[in-house]
């Protein structure tokens, strides 16, 4: 290393312990309790599920026979059947019902797609296979015509029969990637996540073949850019301060979350966001915090409610001293998405990260995590997490 | 159709048996009879012989009586051969036909007039219509013959100009005479005559009117010649179809230059009525018509003139009008009238002053007192000093009235420019005031008048007499000239028509009678555009207009019967009697029995065992159909027979009058959904058809009334596409047409072509055509959400295919129950036949049978009984017809119903009036009928409350809907709600 800037040596333990007392203080860990007022959403084996497949097509034959106009009832995925979980800070799907009838012309597009996704599933789930979406897609584009409509039948498809949507075989296209101090098992392949050269290893849609052998990771870092990631893994900054970093390049996708939640739960490690310091990025924290809205049902096998925002915070651009020129002014856009943040509840709160939106919304200003190569390109690796991580300052 | 027609004609033949009977033979007839029996009547024949020397007093041209006999004889050939095709109904149907034939014509004319290769055409027409009579058919063909330039009628043709002009322009061109022959019902031979017409308005005979064997009771055959004309497709053909489509009570038989036939039938089975004949109306007069008029009348008096010759005026009005005029003359010819007598009226100081007086004199050489005109002469100062002052105070006024009139002018030039209507209203106000001002003015001179009539008759002493005089007849012209009571119509001058005429125009009138302007009739064009174009219109729907309430129930029926029985044979039957009568049992059976009898033969062959299946169809769909609500019935009438309708509607405005014009504006609109009936016009003038008096107008279409009108609808509101000129643009036919006795004069040019802009007609023909775009806009509209159905059915038939594979491939493979009956085409075809039918509801028939009365339970028995019954009587009861007309059964309101009406919608209509069912249909809405249908086990919506206590009322609805509201309350009953409904059940 031709600089030798670091006089400062970080100790990762450190972090850790602060991790833990932080979380004792919130006493945020907790076995999870369904709500009454919500509805309960499993992971089932094949067998179950292809039993409730063929109840439900029994129900819609006798209706056929019955008067001839067939209907699903599922549970409604609209906004208002949405609710905050505010004890385990979820999102979770209400007990409304709503009827898709196919004698009506709003749904019988939706109803028929509906039952081709079903038939797709319970091909799937009799050979033992996987999909991902836009295979099932690509399965009839005449019927679903535009993928987005695949995707809201697969997801309808999902709840209606009260389970998670990887129970039902169908998996979200590979996005994410995840290196640093870990071994698992895919199926009979053992991968050293720490030998995976600069890319990393691409998180498996297929996680119930997946085991986690060990891991030394002291924390693990959620990272929103690939460009982040490159530059951390550049820098094999887990080999100094051993961790384990994911990236899912933005909003985290079914796979990645579902992995970091397993992660988190079996290695019980410290968990942290780096996302870019503007609206988009803390909502990508929220995201892996408490779930989406559009999966909300699933939020229990998602969300990581133990996650802390590491970074960038509004207030670390003052802090370290990041540049006018590296900063960006906030549009109309920006503002609006802070404001709608801040009337979340789950913001509300959380008075830390109440404050912080605030003072983004004064200063109107945003940063991205590439911001702190103004102060050179190890600057992020080699004082920007090491000190935040040390001293507990996350939200 | 064809029985249709024969019937029709049938009620023609009567029609004219009953003319027959009513006029007698007139004399012509009575001759020829005579002549025939051999009786000879001297007066009689001397009257012949006088016509005949009237007839020879025209120019005969040298030809053997030979040559005319031969000529007499082609000429009948030729009318034979074009009437022989229709010889068999030329006494029956109202016929019109029209032939045009083209040859090459003669070379040395074709070389002369010019290269291009001109066609001679020959003309022919012949109709059944009244025809002529020997008279009139001299007449025919001199100019200002028509009796209508004196009386006023709503014809076509109005002064005759027509005839002899076509006639003029035929012989000119070709040279060759006109051949008209032409008979009335009196008649007994047709009189057949070759003519030329003479500049002087008289006719050159070829061939004499002369008498032959007819081969028509009464027409008119007229055939021309023509050279430098061309006929071109598009405007004769056009002509003649509107025409036909305006007189759908002629049949019209059209044969163009080149073989095409075009025959236009008959299409309705009554003639209009015949038009009056009108008088005219002071305010449509012209002066040149008053002139005409006058010079015409035989009246004595212009107060029996005015009377007699004009509508709205009475001896009042026409006393007004002479009093004005003579006011006018007056002043015009410084002569005063007096109560008593004249005075001149005088400018200079030094002239002298003439008192003019009739008195009964004795004079000349009779010796009894007679009227003379004596003069007398102001002598005393006194009274020229009190004459001096008044007519000072005369003249000033009649000053203040020309400046009022110079006022009135300028603020009418002031209207004119004004753009507001606050403006116009005001200045328009000022006008009336200041007429006011002319009528106090007039009074006052009225006054002065009367007050020099006062100094003359008190100042007898300041009158000289002069006894000789030497303009003494001067004075007499005077008097004569300013005395216009006194003149005979035909005796006056300049002057005083002038004045007379002003009167005249002056004075307001009543507004016309109405009742000589005969429309075509809304009905008439309804049907003449639905069998023109062939529009598809479903004829039951207007009866399904308005819920039938008062229907007979057949109790009711029998019961009426009964009492007409009863009446017949007792008039005096007291009303106790009546009032007691009842109904058996077996009486209803067999009525009902027979009804169904009626309603079942539709086919003669019908077999036995079939006809009982689909008797028990119906009974069996009874008990479920008497459920459905009226409207139910509707919809599903709505659905099925109207979705391919077209529509048509006319509208008649009532007869209105303005600017003295009685006139009736009549418009059509057929909207047609066949693209080969009747398609979108690429033109804008083709949509829209203009006539008057039921005489197409093709010319001149933008400069018309009619046009502008038509323009001036907002056609967008009644959902219709216009032109670039706002015609409506669409599958449609516009026919407007505008009859009345005066139309000759709402013409642009004396081309008749266009009418002129009235305020008055515009919005008339707006106001029709906006009522008629009403009825447009609510079809128009159903199209739309029949359509949009259709659709929507369409697009989720599409999908059924999909669903059910993806389905059955599920169901197949797992342990369905339905795994082994599973069939793909079954679930197709029960989803399929779901489409469009509403949700039945799931309630178990027990609930049902629940809450009915007893009476139902007999009222089943009783449909077993006659359904046996029934089939026994079909066997007696051989109905050959094959329309079957509710009307005979009298159960529904005379409503005809077409054999192609499925036999499904039948057996609701007959059984909904059934009296028992009738009787369960009365809702009572308590709180134990409520809770004795609530369950305690299922919610239950108010659909199905509704449904099970028979509430077919919205306002019983709303009751039972407080009604839950107060049990909720009462905690009797618990709510849910399910699907954003409220449910309910027992607690």
């Amino acid at each position: 290393m031709a600089k030798k800037k670091v006089d400062k040596s970080y100790d990762l333990k450190a972090a850790k312990e602060l991790y833990y007392k932080y979380l004792e203080r919130g006493k945020e860990i907790k076995d999870f309790e369904q709500p009454v007022d919500t509805i309960k959403i499993e992971d089932l084996s094949r067998n179950k599920i292809l039993n409730r497949i063929y109840k439900l097509t029994d129900t819609i034959i006798k209706q056929i026979y019955n008067t001839g106009r067939p209907s699903i009832e599922l549970p409604s995925r609209s906004s208002l059947n949405i609710i905050w979980d505010e004890e385990n800070d979820l999102l979770l799907l209400g007990k409304q019902i709503m009827e898709k009838q196919f004698h009506s012309l709003t749904s019988v597009a939706d109803i028929t797609r509906l039952m081709r996704v079903l038939e797709v599933v319970t091909e799937l789930l009799n050979e033992d296979l996987h999909a991902t979406k836009r295979e099932v897609f690509y399965t009839d584009v005449n019927l679903f015509s535009e993928q987005k409509n695949s995707d809201k039948s697969i997801e309808d498809v999902s709840t209606m029969l009260y389970t998670s949507r990887n129970s039902t075989h169908i998996v979200a296209a590979p996005r994410g990637s995840c290196v640093g101090r870990l071994r698992i098992r895919d199926r009979t392949d053992i991968i050293d996540l720490e030998a995976q050269g600069s890319g990393g290893w691409t998180i498996s849609p297929f996680l119930d073949q997946i085991e986690i052998i060990e891991s030394d990771a002291e924390l693990i870092l959620v990272i929103e850019k690939n460009a982040a990631m490159m530059r951390l893994a550049e820098d094999r900054f887990w080999r100094k301060y051993p961790c384990i970093l994911l990236t899912a390049q933005g909003v985290g996708n079914v796979a990645t979350r579902m992995f970091l939640k397993r992660l988190n739960k079996e290695l019980n490690l410290p968990t942290f966001t780096l996302v870019d310091s503007d609206p988009y990025g803390h909502y990508i924290h929220s995201v892996y915090l408490r779930g989406s809205k559009r999966l909300s049902y699933e939020s229990p096998f998602l969300a990581t409610p133990n996650i802390k925002l590491l970074g960038v915070l509004t207030r670390d651009l003052d802090k370290y001293q990041i540049p006018k020129a590296a900063r960006i002014r906030m549009n109309k856009q920006d503002e609006k998405r802070t404001k709608d943040l801040l009337k979340e509840d789950f913001v509300k709160k959380n008075k830390a990260w109440e404050t912080d939106l605030q003072l983004a919304i004064k200063l109107r200003e945003k940063a991205e995590i590439q911001a702190f190569a103004t102060h050179g390109f190890k600057f992020l690796t080699d004082e920007y997490l090491p000190e935040k991580l040390t001293t507990g300052d996350w939200i | 159709m064809d029985q249709e027609l024969s019937l029709e004609n049938l009620s023609i033949i009567q029609e004219i048996k009953e003319d027959e009977e009513i006029q007698p033979l007139n004399n012509e007839a009575k001759l020829a009879l005579m002549q025939e029996v051999g009786i000879t009547e001297s007066k009689v024949e001397s009257k012949v012989l006088s016509e005949e020397k009237e007839e020879q007093s025209g120019e005969i041209a040298d030809k053997t009586q030979l040559e005319v006999e031969e000529e007499v004889r082609r000429i009948i050939d030729d009318m034979n051969e074009l009437i022989k095709p229709v010889a068999d109904i030329v006494d029956i149907e109202p016929l019109v036909i029209i032939r045009l034939r083209e040859y090459e014509a003669a070379s040395f004319l074709t070389s002369e007039l010019s290269q291009k290769n001109i066609m001679n055409y020959t003309f022919e027409i012949f109709d059944n219509g009244l025809g002529m009579s020997k008279v009139d058919l001299r007449k025919f063909g001199k100019y200002l013959a028509s009796s209508k330039s004196v009386e006023l009628k709503q014809t076509r043709g109005s002064q005759g100009f027509g005839a002899p002009s076509a006639f003029s322009d035929a012989q000119n061109t070709t040279g060759k005479p006109i051949i008209a022959v032409s008979k009335t019902s009196d008649m007994i031979y047709t009189t057949v005559s070759e003519f030329f017409t003479t500049s002087k308005n008289e006719k050159k005979y070829l061939v004499h009117p002369s008498e032959v064997d007819s081969p028509f009771l009464h027409g008119t055959y007229v055939k021309l010649n023509y050279l430098n004309v061309k006929y071109i497709r598009g405007y004769v053909d056009t002509y003649i179809k509107e025409t036909a489509l305006m007189n759908p009570h002629v049949t019209l038989i059209f044969i163009d230059p080149y073989g095409e036939e075009f025959i236009y039938r008959r299409l309705v089975s009554s003639f209009p009525k015949q038009p009056k004949y009108a008088k005219p109306h002071p305010s449509s007069t012209n002066i040149g018509d008053l002139q005409d008029l006058l010079t015409k009348s035989e009246n004595l008096t212009i107060s029996a003139f005015l009377q007699e010759n004009f509508v709205r005026i009475s001896p009042r009005t026409a006393k007004e009008i002479i009093k004005i005029a003579e006011r006018d003359l007056q002043d015009k010819s410084n002569l005063f009238i007096l109560n008593d007598g004249y005075l001149t009226k005088l400018e200079k100081k030094s002239d002298p002053i003439y008192y003019l007086k009739f008195e009964k004199r004795v004079y000349g050489k009779s010796t009894k007192l007679r009227d003379k005109l004596i003069i007398y002469q102001a002598a005393s100062e006194e009274l020229r000093e009190s004459y001096w002052n008044l007519i000072a105070k005369y003249n000033i006024l009649n000053k203040d009235l020309e400046k009022i009139n110079k006022e009135i002018k300028k603020t009418n030039n002031k209207i004119e420019k004004s753009e507001t209507r606050k403006d116009i209203k005001q200045l328009e106000k000022t006008i009336t005031n200041l007429i006011k001002d002319i009528d106090i003015a007039n009074k006052e001179k009225e006054g002065i008048k009367v007050k020099l009539n006062q100094i003359f008759q008190v100042n007898k002493n300041g009158l000289v007499e002069l006894k000789k005089i030497k303009n003494r007849t001067d004075f007499e012209d005077l008097i004569s000239e300013v005395q216009l009571s006194k003149k005979r119509p035909t005796e006056l001058s300049t002057e005083q028509f002038n004045s007379l005429f002003h009167a005249f125009k002056s004075i307001k009138y009543m507004a016309p009678p109405t009742d000589t302007a005969i429309p075509v009739g809304e009905q008439v064009l309804e049907n003449t555009l639905i069998k023109e174009i062939g529009i598809q219109v479903s004829e039951n729907i207007d009866d399904f207009e308005d819920p039938i309430e008062e229907i007979e129930t057949i109790d009711d029926e029998i019961i009426d019967s009964k009492k007409r029985a009863i009446i017949r044979e007792n008039p005096s039957a007291s009303d106790e009697i009546l009032r007691n009568i009842s109904v058996g049992k077996q009486e209803l059976i067999t009525l009902n029995s027979r009804i169904l009898a009626n309603i079942a033969v539709q086919n003669a062959n019908i077999e036995l065992t079939q006809f009982k299946k689909s008797n028990e169809k119906f009974l069996t769909d009874v008990k479920e159909k008497e459920d459905t609500a009226y409207q139910d019935v509707f919809d599903y009438f709505i659905e099925n027979y109207t979705k391919d309708d077209d529509f048509v509607s006319a509208e008649t405005r009532s007869p209105t009058s303005g600017k003295g014009l009685a006139y009736v504006v009549e418009a059509g609109l057929a909207y047609c959904n066949d693209a080969a009936k009747l398609d979108t016009p690429k033109r804008s003038r083709d949509v829209l058809s203009r006539f008057v008096n039921r005489t197409p107008k093709l010319r001149d279409s933008a400069d018309c009334a009619i046009t502008k009108a038509v323009q001036s609808v907002n056609w967008k509101n009644y959902k219709l596409d216009t032109y670039d000129n706002n015609l409506p643009k669409g599958p449609i036919k516009l026919l407007i047409n505008v009859s009345g006795p005066y139309v000759h004069l709402m013409f642009k040019s004396q081309s008749k072509n266009a009418l002129a802009d009235d305020e008055d007609l515009i919005k008339e023909i707006k106001y029709c055509l906006e009522a008629i775009g009403r009825r447009l806009r609510v079809y128009l509209n159903r199209k739309h959400a029949i359509h949009k159905k259709e659709k929507r059915a369409s697009l989720i038939e599409k999908y059924i295919p999909q669903f059910v594979e993806s389905l059955y491939n599920i169901a197949s493979k797992g342990e369905s129950k339905y795994k082994k009956q599973l069939n793909i085409d079954d679930l197709i075809d029960l989803m399929k036949n779901a489409i469009g039918v509403k949700p039945i509801m799931s309630i178990s028939k027990e609930e049902i049978i629940d809450t009915k009365d007893t009476t139902i339970v007999k009222a089943e028995e009783q449909k077993i009984e006659e359904k046996e019954i029934k089939i026994e009587s079909t066997k007696e009861v051989k109905v050959d017809e094959e329309k079957i007309v509710y009307k005979e059964t009298e159960i529904t309101p005379a409503k005809k119903i077409e054999s192609e009406v499925p036999v499904a919608i039948k057996p609701q209509k007959s059984v909904k009036k059934t009296p028992k069912s009738k009787k369960l249909e009365v809702p009572i809405i308590t709180t134990e009928k409520i809770l004795t249908t609530l369950s305690n086990k299922d919610w239950q919506p108010i659909t199905h409350l509704i449904f099970k206590l028979k509430i077919q009322d919205m306002m019983d609805a709303r009751f039972l809907q407080l009604k839950m509201k107060e049990l909720e309350r009462k905690g009797l009953v618990e709510e849910n709600i399910i699907k954003s409904k409220k449910h309910w059940k027992l607690k």
